[in-house]
């Protein structure tokens, strides 16, 4: 903890931490200084001339963004001369800023637009028509760039550079040319762009994604949780009515911090549910309404004699809890959960042995990272954007990556990480003792498969815990709520559900929120046994094509990024999904159907609707 | 309550006579005054200043809708009169974005004028128009087709004079 230091802010005596960055000093006590080039992830560049402050003892006006809370210092952000600052480095900025705030996508959430009204100059004193530049120039697959809105605040030529690790884009030009620009034909590749859009204090880098979709007042922001991998990292989704707009990230410091990576900003919120259920008559499969097809489906397991329930990592917690309460009522023999031996034994005994990594903040305290069996940049993003740590200073010492397959291009230039492409148990039958034995902090990922392999087991733990220096492990779950099917089947006695099923003892199988990918180390076997249940199967799940083709009953399912609940991350924090309310009335969720078979009190939208039915 | 007329009529009253001439009086008087009855619809007051009829949408001088579907109206449209969807214009060096949906339900509009002052490209404004009937609650839901039709014919002298005098964006930096 930093020291306390008292100091002088506006006439009023603070006190406050030591070092800790005056604008953010500014945010706490409710004055926020305004500010485009400082971004408090991206770090302090002092080019803006925004948010200059009077400091006693310095002879002129002082960039806020460079100070930092210390002893005795006397800040004064209220007085004429500040004013005046602002209101003429303001006129100099929109001297060449179109006022096309109307077209602009940013318009209604504009830093630029709301300094302006804040402390801008009223009116224009230019004569002479704007510079113009080429409006709307593609320079990414999800970025669009506007030349002539740029303020060259160059937060986005240092978030590519000292975020990303990627020199793609650059200030080009000199003088009143000066624009952001990419290099001749190559336009950005990482797969962090859509934070771009994020940071740009302006409308000059937008996505294509959102261009012209909706106003930010139309719109409802609600803070919720990506299910894109087992991270989970924090974001907001915008809702208009029923519809998604579009995705931004939240602050978290113990997961993404600033960052969002483009997989869970574009492709997740894509990811589609079931919008029709479906009910088998005579051979064919005809769409019915949500109550009719939940009617058929508790006859069916009312029905059952042995049935099997199985619910995957796309399903929250409470819905997992929800098919197990359900499967111990109907007298399941098997858990409802599909978990290998290994991965619960792992699981078991990494809770036991304390090592388990509990955040991504602060990863600069760690000499070295290994990461064993995954590229993290394609599986897992936003920890290989950690890894690289940014101007933060969080950066390990040295990162080295093993695996057998593909490599992302993002650690390329970095001479910190070292990229072994060798199967990881080879590497680690090999060089793993000699490298565990080195002293000094360090933190190994492991990823999903190594585990349920048994590559990496109980006896692995024990040899990181015996050696010197604060050693830490994460486990790289693959699946959105992978952790969270674990603990439940950890907590469930049963059998397993992939013998019952390939045995063809279940004579009904209910299978919700799979993610065959994820939840099957081998989906062929499953998909084998699934076939085998044939007319016995009720689908409420998103993929399993083939089996949803041959299901009884396929029911109603969210798309992921509508899901409500929580969620278990890959190190077990949890976390919370929020989706779209309407103005009246409720959304029945996906389990509510449960209801009467689990001996629920009546109640419940479904069970209302069954009887006046009946 | 009781209440107590004291209405006393002497004997000049009661005759009625007087009354009777006095008011034919007036009947003879208008009779000789200029008439002030006009046989709408063929004859019809020019509006007063100021006064707020149908919103009409405005076509720029290079024949593209001055509207850039920026939703200001429809946000500040105090009945949800309006409903916009935004769309990208074809040639993007004319126009970046025009809007695809420019609905306004003239069922609903109270003749407010907000999206008027609302709107930062004066492409909206309450014209002179102020027949509004239907004999469906369809038929008054107005497209950007119909907004813009008639424009022409009813549009505002005030506005007019505003255009000549100068380009209407005002100077703000």
């Amino acid at each position: 903890m930093a020291d306390k230091v008292t100091m002088i802010y506006n006439g009023r005596e603070v006190e406050t931490e030591a070092g800790k960055p005056l604008i953010q000093l500014s945010t706490e006590l409710g004055d926020e200084i305004p500010h485009f080039c400082y971004h408090p992830g991206i770090g302090v560049d002092g080019n803006c001339r925004m948010c200059l402050v009077e400091m006693k003892g310095a002879p002129k006006l002082v960039p806020g963004c460079t100070l930092t809370a210390a002893a005795g210092m006397e800040i004064t952000t209220n007085s004429e001369k500040v004013h005046k600052a602002r209101q003429g480095v303001l006129e100099f900025i929109l001297i060449n800023h179109p006022l096309d705030c109307p077209i602009c996508d940013k318009g209604g959430e504009c830093p630029l637009q709301e300094t302006t009204r804040r402390h801008g100059p009223a009116h224009s004193r230019m004569a002479d028509p704007k510079n113009t530049a080429v409006k709307h120039r593609v320079i990414g697959e999800h970025i669009i760039f506007d030349a002539e809105r740029c303020i060259l605040c160059s937060r986005c030529v240092r978030y590519q550079r000292d975020i990303v690790g990627r020199e793609e884009l650059l200030l080009r030009m000199r003088g009143d040319h000066v624009s952001v620009d990419i290099f001749e034909n190559q336009p950005l590749t990482s797969g962090f762009t859509g934070n771009l859009a994020d940071i740009c204090p302006v409308g000059a880098l937008t996505t294509r994604e959102f261009r012209f979709q909706a106003r930010p007042w139309e719109m409802r922001a609600v803070a919720s949780s990506c299910g894109g991998c087992s991270l989970q990292c924090a974001l907001t989704s915008w809702w208009k009515g029923p519809g998604l707009q579009r995705v931004t990230a939240d602050v978290d410091h113990a997961v993404n911090a600033w960052w969002l990576c483009d997989r869970g900003r574009f492709d997740y919120p894509q990811e589609s549910g079931l919008a029709e259920s479906l009910v088998r008559r005579q051979g064919v499969q005809v769409p019915v309404s949500a109550e009719e097809a939940a009617l058929r489906a508790r006859e069916l397991l009312a029905g059952a004699k042995q049935p099997l329930l199985i619910a995957g990592s796309r399903a929250t917690n409470e819905e997992l809890a929800a098919v197990g309460a359900l499967s111990r009522s109907l007298g399941a023999a098997a858990r409802p959960y599909p978990t290998l031996a290994t991965e619960l034994d792992f699981l078991a005994a990494l809770t036991r042995s304390g090592l388990e990594l509990d955040g991504l903040a602060g990863l600069g305290r760690f000499r070295r990272v290994l990461v064993l069996g995954e590229d993290p940049e394609l599986a897992h993003p936003l920890l290989a954007l950690r890894l690289l740590g940014g101007a933060a200073g969080e950066a390990p010492g040295a990162v080295t990556l093993v695996q057998a397959g593909a490599w992302a291009p993002l650690g390329d230039g970095n001479r910190n990480w070292q990229r072994i492409a060798v199967a990881p148990a080879a590497w680690l039958a090999a060089e793993g003792v000699r490298y565990v034995a080195e002293p000094g902090s360090l933190l190994v990922a492991v990823s999903s498969a190594l585990v349920a392999a048994g590559t990496i087991d109980a006896r692995s733990l024990a040899t990181l815990a015996a050696r010197a220096g604060e050693t830490r492990l994460l486990w790289l779950l693959e699946g959105m709520n992978r952790r969270g099917v674990l603990a439940a089947a950890a907590a469930a006695p049963g059998e397993d559900p992939l013998r019952l099923l390939e045995g063809g003892e279940a004579d009904l199988v209910y299978a919700f929120g799979l993610d065959p990918a994820a939840d099957f180390a081998d989906p062929a076997r499953w998909e084998q046994g699934l076939d085998l249940a044939g007319g016995a199967l009720i689908v409420q799940s998103g993929g399993l094509a083939a089996a949803r083709a041959t299901a009884a009953v396929v029911l109603a399912r969210r798309a992921p990024i509508d899901l409500v609940g929580t969620l278990t991350n890959t190190w077990g924090l949890e976390r919370r999904l929020q989706s779209w309310t309407p103005v009246a009335g409720r959304r029945p969720l996906d389990t509510e159907w449960f209801g009467p078979l689990l001996g629920a009190p009546a109640g419940s939208s479904l069970e209302v609707a069954g009887r006046h039915e009946s | 309550m009781k209440v107590k007329r004291q209405i006393k009529q002497g004997w000049f009253e009661r005759l009625y006579l007087p009354a009777i001439a006095g008011g034919l009086g007036i009947t003879f008087r208008n009779m000789f005054h200029p008439s002030v009855v006009q046989s709408y619809p063929e004859q019809r007051w020019p509006t007063p200043p100021g006064f707020r009829g149908m919103p009409r949408l405005v076509m720029g001088d290079d024949g593209i809708e001055k509207c850039v579907a920026c939703k200001l109206c429809e946000v500040v449209c105090p009945p949800l009169a309006i409903t916009i969807v935004i769309g990208e214009f074809r040639e993007q060096d004319m126009r970046e974005r025009v809007p695809e949906v420019f609905d306004i339900d003239m069922g609903r509009c109270i003749n407010c004028g907000y999206c008027e002052e609302a709107c930062p490209k004066e492409a909206i404004v309450m014209s002179d128009l102020y027949e509004v009937a239907g004999y469906t609650r369809e038929e008054l839901i107005f497209d950007k087709a119909k907004l813009l039709s008639d424009y022409e014919q009813y549009k505002r002298p005030a506005l007019e004079r505003e255009r000549q005098a100068g380009d209407g964006d005002h100077g703000r930096a």
